[in-house]
Parts: structure tokens; sequence; C-alpha cells
């Protein structure tokens, strides 16, 4: 059973991205991740079981999160692309699943701002507490009235 | 009372300028530099520095090697106000010396650690290779010299923290009001 | 003769001469405390240049002569240092700890027998004394742990602790086989049982020794043991928040305490203050027949610092072990081995005589 076939059979909406590495990389719909991954961790065949990395990117007019999964039964990646909104982004979190995506979404969180759903902890992991804004974002401009002693 | 002062100036002096321990604290590849600094090709140990100190209690000198992010200000202050006087400050590499290749645009890089704490010996590099380090040490030891037990109190004043430790859940750094920061070049 | 010149001093003074064996006793602890601090500035030098040259470094060079100037410095130093005390320490106790872990240490120093009939106390049970002072040690470093309101402190005196008490057991039935040879529980005996190479206590209780060594390692908090100042781990263990001149108390204790413990090996498995050869070199000589201690001592000396340089070797050498093979190492394999050399040395000491 070839791997698409897998996915149509569970009713999985997706569309087949060429990376340049030569990875595969899917887009799914922001609904279906938790879904998908459920079944790719669970499938014996398959059996992504490890998430390498949670990526976020902001692309202007809306954001994508990049997950890279690794079977470490077969030893083959896949990459999972969904899209959110700029404003209020949100999906759900992966941590049910996977418990790497604990920090990796915080990072996420942390730079980008975007709120991931059903996370045990979700706060900033690499800037102080009481930072403002994300700074990953395209349109962030630090303004900070407290780091005054910081000016170029 | 000159001559005792100044005979009294020599014994410390000599003693703390000829061992110097420095506080084991590297945060970025200038630290890489730092150990190869005291392994033996270059061998920091014959100025009598090899002694890093894990507790800033028993340390004199920090050398602040690699970059300094406003998650980690707080931590270096602290350290800095944890070693006990006489205390010193090595700035080594670009990044503490003025912020380096984040001095630009960067949004969490800290440009410079003279701005958190006062700095003796500037050692510019990007990393600065060991050789350097050794000539920073020797530049402080030249340094330490030159001072006297009469202005101890002068210079215990001057070696205060630039900014102030965070208040209530605050994780910033503020700065302070008494101190001027006077900066250097651009 | 000193304590001679000590009591005219005390008649012409018209004090009352009772006090005299107490100045007696006072005095030699001040010369052992002197000889003491000359040998730990030594040692501590020693330290660095072996570890220096074992790591193909030079070591310290620059300060005096060839760099022998260099503890010297970091002792004046030291006292010149601010001395703090943190705000959440208990003031009293955290004072007190560097003194209760060093004033074991100059008692050990009175037990041993530098040479023949010159030990600051020649009593017939120095070895069990020795045994029981060096452990006292230890309240110093759990009082350091505990006053100095710090968790690292606090963790590193636990481990320190886990450590002395689980280690002294092997230590103390190592030593009881040579106690089972010679006879006798005082040092000075022990040293006079082993009068040449032949008889060491080192051929028939190899084993003794190696338990004794490496129990003796752990006691202090020496590589591969030292757990207790893991620098990755706990900063700086039960001295993380000494400074200036407490912290230079615990180095020079610590520092002390190996070269003191080398001399109790070198005491009970190398024959101590005796000549190799069985005869002394000076013993020939008619005006030096009087100051053959001298060469008794540097007999002693020549032992006791090739046991020195044995640990510091094994510094260079060994990595640091982990907390519960450290505990299973001495319950599991040390304290057994230790009975089965005693009972090794009683078999042999019943056919043999």
């Amino acid at each position: 059973m070839s791997f698409y076939e897998f996915l149509n059979n569970h009713g999985i909406d997706y569309s087949q991205e060429q990376e340049a590495s030569g990875g595969v990389v899917l887009s799914i719909k922001k609904e279906d991740l938790l879904a998908c991954c459920e079944i790719l961790k669970t499938d014996r065949l398959f059996n992504y079981d490890m998430l390498l990395s949670v990526t976020g990117m902001d692309c202007r007019t809306h954001f994508e999160i990049l997950y890279d999964l690794y079977s470490t039964r077969s030893h083959s990646r896949l990459s999972l692309k969904i899209k959110t909104d700029r404003v209020n982004p949100n999906v759900e979190s992966l941590y049910s699943l996977y418990s790497s995506a604990d920090w990796h979404e915080r990072e996420c969180f942390d730079l980008l701002g975007i709120e991931f759903v059903n996370h045990p902890n979700l706060e900033r992991i690499l800037l102080p507490k009481d930072w403002i804004g994300h700074p990953l974002r395209k349109d962030y401009n630090q303004e900070d009235e407290r780091l005054c002693w910081n000016k170029r | 009372m000159q001559i005792i002062i100044s005979a009294l100036d020599y014994v410390y002096n000599w003693a703390r300028s000829n061992s110097v321990w420095p506080l084991t604290f590297a945060t970025s590849c200038c630290g890489i530099e730092m150990i190869c600094t005291s392994a033996s090709k270059y061998d920091i140990a014959r100025f009598g520095s090899e002694v890093f100190r894990p507790s800033p209690r028993q340390a004199d000198l920090i050398i602040t090697a690699g970059t300094i992010t406003h998650k980690m200000a707080p931590a270096l202050v602290r350290l800095y106000e944890q070693m006990p006087e006489p205390k010193y400050v090595i700035a080594m590499g670009a990044c503490t010396v003025t912020g380096g290749m984040y001095e630009n645009d960067s949004y969490s890089v800290v440009r410079g650690v003279d701005r958190l704490i006062p700095v003796d010996v500037y050692l510019p590099g990007c990393p600065p290779r060991p050789e350097a380090l050794l000539d920073a040490v020797i530049q402080l030891q030249k340094k330490m010299r030159t001072e006297t037990l009469l202005d101890r109190k002068k210079y215990i004043e001057a070696h205060k923290p630039r900014v102030k430790m965070p208040e209530g859940d605050s994780e910033l750094l503020l700065p302070c009001d008494e101190i001027e920061i006077v900066r250097w070049g651009v | 003769m000193i304590k001679a010149l000590i009591a005219k001093l005390f008649s012409y003074f018209s004090l009352p001469h009772i006090l005299v064996g107490f100045v007696w006793v006072v005095f030699k602890f001040a010369v052992i405390a002197a000889i003491m601090v000359v040998v730990v500035l030594m040692l501590v030098l020693m330290e660095r240049r072996v570890l220096a040259v074992l790591t193909i470094r030079k070591g310290p060079n620059r300060v005096g002569p060839n760099g022998l100037l260099q503890t010297i410095a970091d002792a004046i130093k030291l006292l010149f240092k601010e001395d703090i005390v943190p705000t959440g320490a208990d003031r009293v106790l955290f004072t007190l700890a560097p003194v209760l872990f060093f004033a074991p240490v100059l008692v050990v120093y009175g037990l041993i027998p530098f040479a023949e009939g010159r030990a600051g106390i020649d009593s017939s049970c120095s070895l069990l004394l020795l045994l029981a002072v060096s452990s006292v040690g230890i309240l110093g470093l759990v009082s350091a742990g505990w006053a100095s309101n710090n968790k690292y402190s606090m963790l590193g005196s636990m481990r320190s602790v886990a450590q002395g008490i689980s280690y002294e057991l092997p230590l103390v039935i190592a030593a009881l086989g040579v106690v089972l040879l010679s006879g006798s529980m005082s040092l000075n005996e022990i040293v006079l049982a082993q009068k040449n190479i032949l008889d060491w206590y080192i051929l028939p209780s190899g084993i003794g020794f190696f338990i004794f060594l490496t129990c003796t390692l752990a006691e202090l908090n020496r590589c591969p043991f030292d757990l207790p100042e893991a620098e990755s781990e706990l900063v700086g263990g039960y001295n993380t928040e000494y400074s200036g001149m407490k912290f230079a108390l615990f180095f020079l204790a610590e520092y002390a305490l190996l070269f003191a413990y080398s001399a109790v090996i070198a005491t009970l498995f190398f024959g101590g203050y005796t000549s190799p050869f069985g005869v002394y070199a000076m013993g020939f000589i008619p005006y030096l027949k009087k100051i053959v201690f001298v060469e008794q001592f540097f007999w002693l000396m020549l032992k006791t610092f090739v046991i020195v340089y044995l640990i510091m070797w094994i510094r260079a050498t060994l990595p640091r072990l982990r907390a519960d093979q450290l505990m299973s190492f001495s319950w599991k394999f040390l304290l057994p081995l230790s009975f089965l050399n005693l009972i090794l040395l009683a078999l042999l000491k019943y056919y043999l005589g």
C-alpha cells in the first residue's frame, strides 16, 4: 500500500509539495493535523513515532508551520505543512502524541506568537517572560522602553 | 606611612596579579577558545590562572566569553555581584565588546557587556585567539599592579553594576539612574 | 631540651609550673601546624605542576624562581579578598565549619610518627585514634553545607557524608589487617615491625593497600571520587558559598589531609620512617648518630611524596564516577574484598607465624 493510498483511505485531504532536498512534504488542513499525526504514529506500516522539529514561518499573508516526522522503524522522514491565519493564529498542540512537541511548540509560540491549543505549559522559552511582541514576525519592530539602556 | 602603604601595595598587587582565578563562564564560541587557552598548547597555567573556579565566591575575574542575550544578562549581573572584591572583567570577543555582528538589528543581544558591568580589558576578535586572551590577562595584571590599597573604596564604588536587577515577575534588567553610561566610539 | 627551656622560662616569670605540660603540647602542635602549612603550600604547587606535566603543559612558572612562589601569591590574595557571608546563612555555623574541618586534620598530624619517638601524641592505640579523629572532619562538611543555605552546598555535603561513611568501613578493615600482622595498634610499633623492604606490609597485604588507597581517595573527595565537588553538577560542592580566608582554610585542610593520609599509607604499608635497607646511613657516622631522626624524617617524606604523586597521577588519569556506581563499588566490592583480605591475613599469620 502506498503512502497516498493510505492517507486517502483515512479520508485526509492532502496536496504534495516537492522539497529541494527531495523529502516528502505534505500540505494538509489545519483541522486534520491531530488526526493525521495520530494515524501516522499508530499505523504499523509507517509508524512515524518521532517528532523532530516544529518550525514556524511568517509568509506575510499567513503563517506556515512545518512538522518534521521521523520513523525509527523504517528510517524515513516526512514533513507536514499546515497554514494558519495571521490574525489570531492557532493550531492544535501535538503534545498528546509527541512529548517532544512541548519545547518546540513553546519556541514557535515565543518567536511567532502562534497559539497551540491544549499545550500544557505554553509560555516563553527563549526570551524573558515579560518580553513584548514576537520577534520573528515580519512586522516586528522593537520598541521597549525598559530596554533603553541597550539602544544602539 | 607612605612607605608602609607602598610596601603593602607592592605585596598585595604582586600577590593578586599573579593569581587571577577566572570564573568558569562561557556562553558561546569564545568559550571554546578559553578552553584552548587553558589546554596544553597555550597554557594559561603559566600565569597562575588555570584555577577556573566553578563558584563566583572564589573567583577574581570573569571572562565574559560569548554573546550575552537579554535572557542571560540577569544571570551575568548576578554572578558579577556574587564575586568578592576586588573583581575584574575581561570582555572577550566582539559580541561582548560591542555586540559584534548582532549590533545592528538584533532584538535579543546586549550590545556590549559594558552596559551591564564595568569592563577592565576589552578583547576584540570573533573569537579572539588564545594568544589574545593571554595578552588580555597580562594587560589585566599590569592594570592590577597600578592600583593601590588607598583607592580601594573608590574602586569598589566604580565597580557597581550599571543596571538594576529585575523586580517582581519581570526578567528584564532595568537601567540604573545613578550611574551615567559613557559610550565611546559608535 | 625545649621542654626544659620552657620550664626555665616559666620559673623565671614565676608562672604556675602545672602549665608547662600544657604549653609543651601547644608548642608541639604549633610546630606541627607550621610544618603543615609549609607542606600544603608545597603540595598545591606540586599538584599544579604535576597535573601540568601529565597533561603536557608547563604549569605555573612566572612567579618567583620557576614559579615556586605561586601558592604564596595565592594565599596572600585569598587573605586580602572580601569575606562574604550570604544573607540567609547561619552566621555562627558558617564561620565555625572550616575550623571544624581543619582541627581534626591537625590532630591527625599529631598522631603520625615523623621519626622514632617523635610524634605529637605517642599513644598505644594511635591508629584507632587516627581513624576515629579523621572521620570527625565530616562534621565540618555537614555544617558547611547546612549553614551556607545553598542547595548546591547541601547536596555536596550530603554526598560527601554518604561517601565518607560508606568508604570508612573498608578503610578501617584494611587497616585492621595491618594491626593483625603487627599485633599492635600503635603506629610507632607498626613502623618498627617493618624495618626493611622485605618486611613491608604491602607484600602480605597488597589487597589491603589497594583498598586503603581507594578509600583514601574517596575520603579525600579526590578524583575519581570527587562527586561532592563535581563542578558540572554542584557548582563547588560544600564550599560553594565560601570565599576568601574561609575558603583558603578548606583548601588548606583538604591538602593537609591528603598529605596526612599519604603519610598514614606510608606508615602502614611502606615502613614509615624506617629506611628500606634496614640501616641508616647516618647511623655509621659518629657525630650524626644523634640526629638520625633527620634521615628518618627524610625517608618518611620520600615515601609520602611518592604516594602523593600516585594520587595526583590518578587524578589526571581517571574520570569521575557516577553516584550510584560509587555506592555499589564500596558496598558490593570493596567491603567483601576487605573481609577476604582480613581472613587471608589471619590465615597467613596463623600458619606462618
